[in-house]
């Protein structure tokens, strides 16, 4: 497994946080995500970042990294590709051809017991039943993540600048409220701040106008979960 | 990025009003017209004689206010006055309002019949008649009303944004959208409200430039524009989610007019 070097600091009642910011790298998709992972801005306690090119799973992280996760409260920041019931890998075979069903599993119910206690999932769909375990079968812990697809303009400059702000303050938001309405409310607000600025600024982006779209989408689709 | 300075433009649209005036001495008849009228989004006077509804006449003269006036012939013993005279007499104050007269006991002679004619006035009875004749008039001066509009609004906007066709489409577009306001707001529109909004989302695509290049992810796939455009115009799943994109983009718009953003392209736009 990728080797990364990781530490913990403690925060919130002396319990340690270690961040993770896991990012497959596979395609032309996880090219552009995985690179809005570098270099986020400071979440209040060391990021690692996990970028993978072949197919992991997130206990094999958690065991390369000798992280406890019943001693200490992981977050994962997750950014690529997502279906219902899980955080999708790099297919287990070379064969774009294939499709979805070929991509592995970095995290899904299997691995229920070592899930982290914050998870920011940046892909399609994993509210859906992930994001719903959360919230049924989890205890004093965070999710954010979407129910649908959602759409990405994968181009730098403004773009990537925004998607990064963006990932930044949910994960910020995520571990900052401990109020399941005071998180909605900032995951909103962060929202509409970005849907402003490329709505007032529509005529000075080549794609401002779709990006406007995609983050109306998505904060149609975004579900979090505070338990 | 654009290089100029963005600019505030202000467009402002003036519509013709949307009132009636009718004149009945039958309070039933008048509680029953205004609510149909009413329902049907116009304001309401109402005065029970041609004497009461003369100072309404000479106000809208000076400032036009109705787009239809509408009258009974007889006021029985309230007035000597007949409706058809109250309109005739008084043809000069209608302007652009559109006379009509519910018929009495009595029919106007042929010559009176052929003055109303000429300053386009119907003549309906009052029966059951006069529903459907209602319906018709308010369907007819909704048509209006809405095309009244359409070409306001396009004639504002065509005059401050040169660009508009490029990045609406086309003005025909633009007047689809316009044309169903009601529709568009529930999230069901007529076949050609459709099929603009899909012409909107290709003729954007197709003006971004770099139409093979990948940028539009969705889903699982990463799209170039020509992609795009060929599931847009397939209406495809992605295809037809991205024509309601651009439906929320529109109601996003209606509901955040202040901050429009300056309505121009830079061709060195990023």
């Amino acid at each position: 497994m990728p080797h990364q070097d990781t530490s913990t600091m403690t925060i919130n009642d002396g319990d340690p946080l270690t961040i993770l910011l896991c990012a497959p790298k596979h395609d032309l998709l996880t090219e552009y995500t995985s690179s809005l992972l570098q270099n986020l801005p400071d979440l209040g306690a060391p990021a690692t970042p996990i970028v993978f090119e072949h197919p992991l799973r997130y206990d094999e992280v958690l065991t390369g990294l000798e992280i406890d996760s019943h001693t200490t409260d992981v977050t994962v920041v997750f950014c690529g590709h997502g279906a219902p019931s899980a955080l999708l890998g790099p297919p287990k075979l070379r064969d774009p051809a294939r499709g979805r069903n070929s991509y592995s599993s970095f995290f899904d119910i299997s691995l229920w017991e070592y899930r982290p206690k914050f998870m920011l999932a940046f892909c399609c769909s994993a509210a859906e039943v992930l994001g719903e375990a959360y919230r049924l079968k989890s205890n004093d812990s965070a999710f954010v993540g979407f129910t649908t697809k959602i759409g990405i303009i994968t181009v730098n400059g403004i773009y990537a600048d925004y998607f990064k702000k963006l990932l930044h303050e949910l994960a910020a938001a995520m571990l900052r409220h401990s109020d399941k309405d005071a998180l909605e409310a900032s995951i909103t607000t962060t929202y509409k701040e970005a849907i402003k600025f490329f709505h007032k600024n529509e005529n000075s982006y080549r794609y401002a106008r779709a990006m406007k779209w995609y983050l109306l989408a998505q904060l149609k689709a975004v579900k979090s979960v505070r338990t | 990025m654009s290089k100029a300075a963005p600019q505030r433009v202000t467009v402002e649209v003036s519509m013709s009003p949307s009132r009636v005036l009718i004149v009945d001495d039958e309070k039933p008849f008048l509680d029953r017209a205004r609510s149909f009228f009413a329902s049907r989004g116009y304001d309401v006077d109402v005065a029970r004689t041609p004497e009461l509804a003369l100072p309404f006449l000479q106000e809208h003269a000076k400032s036009p206010k109705y787009r239809i006036v509408i009258t009974d012939d007889n006021f029985d013993k309230l007035s000597k006055i007949k409706g058809h005279r109250f309109i005739l007499d008084n043809k000069h104050l209608l302007g652009e309002a559109k006379p009509m007269i519910i018929s009495g006991a009595e029919e106007p002679s042929g010559e009176i019949l052929e003055e109303l004619k000429a300053i386009n006035c119907e003549y309906v009875e009052k029966n059951e008649t006069l529903n459907a004749f209602l319906n018709e008039l308010t369907k007819e001066d909704h048509e209006n009303r809405n095309r009244e509009l359409k070409n306001t609004v396009k004639d504002a906007l065509q005059g401050v944004l040169p660009n508009l066709s490029v990045a609406a489409g086309g003005p025909a577009e633009v007047e689809d959208v316009i044309d169903s306001p009601e529709s568009y707001a529930g999230r069901t529109f007529p076949e050609e409200t459709h099929g603009a909004l899909k012409r909107m989302v290709v003729n954007w695509l197709q003006s971004r430039g770099s139409l093979d290049e990948p940028v539009f992810f969705y889903g699982d796939h990463v799209y170039s524009a020509n992609e795009l455009i060929k599931q847009v115009e397939d209406e495809t799943e992605i295809g037809r989610e991205h024509i309601m994109m651009l439906l929320a983009d529109f109601e996003y718009s209606q509901e955040n007019k202040e901050d429009a953003p300056p309505r121009y392209l830079d061709d060195d736009d990023q």
